[in-house]
């Protein structure tokens, strides 16, 4: 029998992409068809005084929070509203909705619509949200969250170092930048409200429709259309709730699509970070003792600001094993963008600051930069910064070796070009929700008249390939071709609540709980000889044996990597050229090579956008680039070869030996790129993205 | 308002526009060609390119009634032509198509791409689709796929 794991696949589903049949929310349309453009605000922070509709025509409809059962959107926090009214808290936030029957005639009314405003003064950046001067935006306080732990005892550690490095880091927001611009598209079908979302979550879009149209789960389906990109950015309350409220009411179908700039401004973003950094090493090179304080800016609403606040603390020392740990991050509120879940998850950040450093010690101390993260990487058996045991499988030195063997690596030592420089780093990521989050699967195996099998996957493939991934899995567990495979995914009424597409945890756990359907399926089949037996199975995340008694950290398991880069600078205008990336990656067993190599290509590609372009700050509340000719995202010129390394592993909790992969990519190669920075020109850069001005100064005084 | 007549993947229309209409929404709204994507509408990430006269353009910018007699050629198109068919597969299998969105326009612009230069080299690939975002892949399977075809 053919074996599909292992095998390299493009996507199942590719040729329905490639050829333009596939339907993303907002190709679908239908007879008398509703289009919708949100009123958003004008302001940052205040409240709304009045809206007049009076100048809108007549075939125009306006809907506002008083049309919503309950102006809230179901989350983790339920802090925010549909529409917004008595409170404002950023610039765009949504106020009301405008139905017409085209597009054009709505973006005409919407700009009718006439809203005053009370003004409060705008909660900047953290400092302002410290500020006891300053508004509070929720509760009590501005602070979200924080957190402080000490592991061994620290100020021993420093003593004892031979050498201390410390610094302040700085990265801006980031966005998402999916090509697919938030979309949903809706409908009445016999008493039954029908949604096509681009989202990641369909079972979550349907609770947060529930909550705010006053439905029951019986009353609405929802299914994923093909979705274009997410990244984290569709995890959560993107715009699927107006179409349905409008359909609902109107019994018409109805459509949004955002505009890019409105999803450049107004939509989740990745947090931006003030870090400090401070390390103690020997003299060989051990890493002795850490110091890491940061605070993180998660904007106007919670979102999943807590949990990447964790994410970020418990992985902001590095995959490294070092006896003394202190971490002490909090996180605030401000009037700008709700900061959210992005691929990587708050991880990318603290490795800019942390591996920058471990960079500048070991050139301090004249030591081989693999080498040296070898004699301090995590393995099996080892504690994380939060004394979390490594009870899985631990690669990162196989990682490591696997890049200190590539080609970029070895032809390191030859070269001659001044201009030249070569950075590495490692990294790592969590699989997973965390400790205390319900973390399970339902799949389902069912049996077809053509001898074929429906394979129902309650989680939604964003583009990442899980689907893909779970067929091949599918197919070598029930011993037929890939063909026979048909998956069903992301249908409130076809497949079972799955939890979110994220934390890397997609195939892990419906690749377990697919295990089990199987074997029970083989069992039910057997005891019934003939006839077609359905068949479901479950599966949970494995928690981490340690409890802090925090929700959503520390994690059971990581997956790790190694990237190194090879650039030049250009003596003349400072601009970076990356000239070559090899990446290895530990990830347990790899289920599609060609899949994580996309995977690992696309989320470097990503990342050398926060460390070379990608500006997302605001300034007062006001976005300051707005759109793609501004806000910088790669291009094929700036994104060089890119050779991705997989290490040969296995995890035993992980169905066929499988971890978590799609996230970890965009861990590393930002730090990489600045030790090359430096290297070639001699700027310490702390900040990013990096500057071409700080480069080409730094490239100045080094020629004096 | 006002009539154009548009030759689309072979097929004749005739199709009454306003004179501010992109090409992008013609196709999209009155044609039904779904598979021409819109990702920013102006002109910056490629997601919308077709051919017009063989010439790759950013349809979204381009006014319907400059297309006025022009041959059009779009994702739709492509896969009625086994030469050109040969890039989508190429695409497939090269991992170039992960969500998928930017896929349509990547692959209009490697149809102009390699119209243009039958052989490019890695250098030349990457310029040929630096019009064209893409924020899955990292582009080194795209490169990849066109290698394939030359
Ligand atoms: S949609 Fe036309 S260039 Fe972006
Ligand atoms: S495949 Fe998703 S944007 Fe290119």
């Amino acid at each position: 029998m053919k074996q599909y794991v292992g095998e390299k696949r493009g996507r199942l589903e590719g040729l329905d992409k490639a050829t333009g049949r596939a339907l993303y929310a907002g190709d679908y349309r239908m007879e008398n068809m509703l289009e919708l453009v949100l009123v958003r605000s004008t302001i940052s922070h205040g409240s709304v005084r009045s809206i007049d509709v009076s100048a809108l025509p007549e075939d125009v409809m306006v809907f506002t929070g008083k049309d919503c059962a309950e102006n809230i959107v179901a989350d983790i926090f339920c802090d925010t509203p549909v529409f917004a009214g008595e409170r404002i808290l950023y610039l765009g936030e949504p106020i009301a909705v405008v139905a017409a029957d085209t597009r054009e005639k709505a973006e005409a009314a919407a700009k009718l619509v006439k809203v005053e405003y009370d003004l409060l003064p705008v909660v900047r950046d953290v400092e302002d949200a410290k500020n006891p001067a300053m508004p509070v935006l929720h509760g009590e306080s501005n602070l979200l969250t924080d957190f402080f732990n000490e592991k061994g005892n620290v100020e021993k550690g420093f003593a004892e170092s031979y050498l201390i490095v410390e610094d302040d880091f700085e990265t801006p927001p980031q966005d998402h930048g999916y090509m697919e611009p938030d979309a949903c598209f809706a409908y009445v079908e016999d008493d039954r409200l029908m949604a096509y979302t681009s989202s990641q979550n369909v079972f979550a879009d349907r609770v947060m429709i529930c909550r705010a149209l006053g439905l029951t789960p019986e009353q609405v389906r929802v299914r994923a259309a093909f979705v274009g990109g997410g990244f984290g950015g569709k995890d959560g309350h993107t715009c699927q709730i107006y179409p349905c409220l409008v359909s609902w009411l109107t019994k018409r179908p109805a459509k949004i699509v955002l505009d890019r700039r409105e999803v450049l401004a107004c939509t989740y973003k990745r947090h931006g970070i003030k870090m400090h950094v401070k390390m103690g090493f020997s003299k060989e090179g051990k890493m002795l003792a850490f110091d890491g304080s940061a605070v993180l800016d998660t904007g106007a609403y919670a979102g999943y600001g807590a949990s990447v606040h964790g994410l970020f603390t418990e992985h902001f020392t590095g995959p490294y094993d070092i006896p003394n740990v202190r971490l002490k991050t909090e996180t605030y509120y401000t009037n700008k963008a709700t900061a959210h879940a992005m691929r990587g998850f708050g991880a990318p950040q603290g490795a800019f600051a942390t591996e920058s450093i471990i960079s500048r010690a070991i050139a301090r101390l004249g030591l081989d930069p693999i080498q040296m993260r070898l004699d301090n990487a995590l393995e099996k058996g080892s504690t994380g910064s939060l004394g979390q045991p490594m009870d899985h499988c631990v690669g990162l030195k196989d990682a490591l070796k696997l890049v200190q063997e590539s080609d970029l690596w070895k032809e390191r030592a030859a070269n001659t070009d001044p201009y030249v420089g070569y950075g590495v780093a490692g990294g790592f990521l969590s699989c997973g929700l965390g400790q205390k989050i319900t973390d399970n699967a339902k799949v389902s195996v069912q049996e077809r008249e053509d001898g074929g099998f429906d394979i129902g996957v309650g989680l939604v493939d964003i583009g990442q390939g899980s689907g893909t991934a779970l067929a091949a899995m599918a197919a070598d567990l029930l011993e037929t071709d890939i063909e026979n495979i048909h998956m069903v995914m992301a249908d409130t009424d076809k497949t079972e609540d799955c939890g979110p597409t994220a934390a890397s945890r997609s195939v892990f756990i419906a690749g377990n709980a697919l295990m089990a359907a199987v074997k029970q399926y083989k069992k039910a089949k057997e005891a019934a000889e003939c006839g077609i037996v359905p068949a479901k199975g479950e599966a949970a995340f494995p928690e981490s044996t340690m409890d802090m008694g925090r929700i959503g950290f520390p994690h059971a398991m990581y997956t790790f990597v190694a990237q190194a880069v090879k650039l030049r600078v250009d003596p003349v205008t400072g601009s970076v050229s990356l000239l070559d990336i090899a990446a290895a990656t530990e990830c347990g067993k790899v289920i599609n090579p060609l899949g994580l190599s996309g995977q690992i290509q696309g989320g470097i590609g990503m990342s050398i956008g926060f460390c070379l372009g990608e500006d997302c700050s605001f300034k007062d509340g006001v976005l300051v680039h707005k759109d793609f000719s501004t806000y910088l995202m790669p291009t094929a010129m700036d994104v060089p070869n890119i050779a991705s390394y997989h290490v040969d592993a296995y995890e035993v909790s992980g169905p066929m030996g499988v971890k978590g992969a799609a996230e970890v990519s965009t861990v590393s190669i930002a730090a990489a790129i600045n030790e090359a920075v430096r290297q070639a020109s001699g700027a310490e850069l702390n900040k990013l993205p990096l500057s071409p001005e700080e480069i080409l100064k730094a490239l100045e005084s080094r020629e004096e | 308002m006002l009539n154009i007549q548009l030759t689309v993947n072979g097929e004749l229309h005739t199709i009454l526009i306003d004179p501010a209409e992109t090409l992008l929404h013609v196709l999209r709204e009155k044609l039904g060609l779904t598979g021409t994507k819109e990702g920013c509408g102006e002109g910056d990430c490629g997601a919308c390119t077709i051919l017009v006269n063989g010439k790759s353009v950013n349809s979204c910018i381009y006014p319907a009634i400059q297309a006025d007699g022009c041959e059009i050629l779009t994702v739709e198109g492509v896969e009625k032509n086994p030469k050109l068919a040969r890039i989508q597969q190429a695409f497939v299998d090269h991992g170039a198509v992960q969500c998928g969105f930017c896929s349509p326009g990547m692959i209009m612009a490697t149809c102009a791409l390699l119209d243009e230069n039958p052989t490019p080299t890695d250098e030349e690939i990457r310029r040929g689709l630096s019009g064209n975002l893409c924020r899955c892949t990292g582009y080194q399977a795209m490169v990849d796929a066109v290698k394939s075809l030359i």
